[in-house]
């Protein structure tokens, strides 16, 4: 037992290592999640709906879009390095190569995320600040959720011509109910509701997210075995 | 490998689907007259409730091939034989047509009753997703050219999808009860008048035949590509 | 309670049978003529594109 946490613990250390050396990839997410808030400000009619009402849905698909784009970067990657075939020939147990790539994925996209909450709030006027221990909550709850899906529907669409597409295409309704659940919990967390009106739905986001890392990390082996 | 015994096999196979499907076709045409000449007519809702004949079968099938997929997707990745791969996409394909069916009745009917073209309703919207599930799982499919990889690779994909439809009947169902519709009319209500009931089964009937004809012919089509490009390889 | 006259949308059921009629059939077609195709000979596309859903 240890040892699956022990290798999956080195391959996410090695992936997050990698990241690291080139910080292009972050820095181009972060920006493109910028972008993404920037479009949302002039793709409304700010006399019409306020940014706290619009808020909590501008967060979540900036987020969604900046996922699904870390995630495909994440793959296409190693198919161009061969990295992948390398580390398979090495007897890693699947379960451990598919949390290790989870937990790195799951850091990029967090990172994204947490540095992209300030540039919302600053340009949404809403402060998240009072409430941030909450909004960490739900996003780690619907991000692992998206990252979980992503990370096994990555490996498998790297190989295919048209990845940038294969992916959201089929991603995307996987990406839905942690999404209803996230806007739902952030917009109540926004409007200073009690913890009781989230509770319903933090608790199907966090049974989504036992459901699918599960079942993805027991079908990984089904993608990269024969 | 489970290759056919003799060339005829894959031809008997679709020419037996094609037959049962003509047959179905027949069987729904004898579901419209049933429907619009020996079914009454509901009050509030005039001849456009008998839409529901069609709408409520389909969608039962497109739920049933979409189950089917991800069942045939779990056995292929538990036994490996690939009768359960060729299933599982012809499965898929039939389930595009009954979604679309589906998903172009669910408008008109709802247009004429509740005033509005589409509604989120938990019906409409998770047959919705099926319809982006099955487009997906063939997507990737037609991407994939190595047989091995690709079903199970697809396989994968049923699995997950399947997976997906609880969560997505949940967080619809609960994002809606948010979001409460004017209750008009609750076409599907349970006590339905027996004529209309009977003429509902004998519609599921027919669906079901259709699906199974459909599917058993898009085997044997499948069947029939891998004999030809065995053929071709070895010749 | 008084029976009011059924409201008058007729086009629609119509419209709505039309419908799924060119749908079912239409896929029926469609399997008939890619099993014309199987029957008249060799396919000349061994990567199944098009019929990519093997």
């Amino acid at each position: 037992m240890t040892d699956v946490l022990r290798i999956t613990l080195a391959v996410a250390g090695k992936d997050i290592r990698a990241e690291l050396h080139s910080r292009t990839a972050l820095i181009s997410a972060l920006v493109f999640a910028a972008l993404v808030l920037v479009l949302f400000n002039f793709a409304r009619d700010p006399t019409a709906v306020s940014a706290a009402i619009l808020g909590p849905s501008v967060l979540w698909v900036t987020f969604v879009l900046a996922a699904l784009l870390a995630m495909n970067r994440a793959f296409t990657i190693e198919r161009e390095n061969s990295a992948l075939d390398g580390v398979l020939l090495a007897p890693i147990p699947r379960e451990s190569l598919f949390l290790g790539k989870l937990l790195a994925n799951l850091a990029f996209v967090g990172v994204v995320e947490l540095l992209t909450l300030p540039l919302f709030m600053l340009f949404f006027n809403v402060d998240l600040v009072p409430r941030l221990p909450g909004i960490l909550l739900v996003t780690a709850l619907a991000t692992t959720g998206f990252v979980a899906v992503g990370t096994i529907f990555g490996a498998m669409t790297a190989k295919t011509r048209f990845a940038e597409l294969m992916l959201p295409v089929l991603l995307l309704p996987f990406m839905v109910p942690p999404l209803i659940g996230a806007v739902q919990v952030t917009s109540r967390l926004l409007a200073d509701r009690p913890l009781s009106e989230m509770w319903g739905w933090l608790r199907l986001l966090a049974l989504y997210d036992v459901v699918f890392v599960v079942l993805c990390t027991l079908a990984f082996s089904a993608v990269v075995d024969e | 490998m489970n290759s056919p015994a003799s060339p005829a096999d894959p031809k008997r196979i679709i020419r037996r689907g094609l037959v049962l499907s003509t047959i179905a076709l027949l069987g729904l045409a004898l579901v419209y007259v049933i429907a619009l000449r020996y079914t009454p007519v509901e009050a509030r809702q005039g001849l456009a409730q008998k839409i529901f004949y069609v709408h409520v079968p389909a969608a039962w099938c497109a739920l049933l091939a979409f189950s089917l997929v991800g069942l045939a997707s779990a056995l292929y990745l538990w036994l490996r034989d690939v009768r359960l791969d060729r299933f599982a996409a012809a499965s898929a394909e039939v389930g595009i047509a009954f979604s679309a069916v589906m998903l172009t009745t669910g408008p008109i009917w709802a247009k004429p009753i509740w005033g509005t073209w589409w509604t989120w309703d938990a019906r409409l919207t998770l047959t919705l997703f099926l319809f982006f599930l099955f487009v997906g799982y063939l997507a990737l499919r037609a991407a994939l050219h190595d047989p091995a990889e690709r079903a199970r690779f697809s396989a994968v994909v049923g699995i997950l999808g399947l997976l997906l439809v609880p969560f997505i009947h949940l967080s619809v169902y609960l994002f809606r009860t948010l979001h409460p519709q004017p209750i008009v009319l609750k076409p599907s209500a349970p006590s339905l008048p027996p004529e209309m009931l009977r003429t509902l089964l004998l519609s599921t009937v027919v669906f079901m035949l259709l699906y199974l004809g459909f599917v058993t012919a898009r085997y044997g089509l499948t069947l029939a590509e891998e004999a030809r490009e065995d053929a071709h390889d070895a010749g | 309670m008084m029976q009011a006259e059924p409201p008058s949308n007729g086009e629609y059921l119509v419209a709505a049978y039309v419908a799924s009629t060119l749908i079912l059939v239409g896929y029926w077609i469609r399997l008939w003529r890619m099993m014309k195709k199987s029957m008249s000979g060799r396919a000349d596309s061994v990567s199944g594109k098009g019929e990519g859903t093997r």
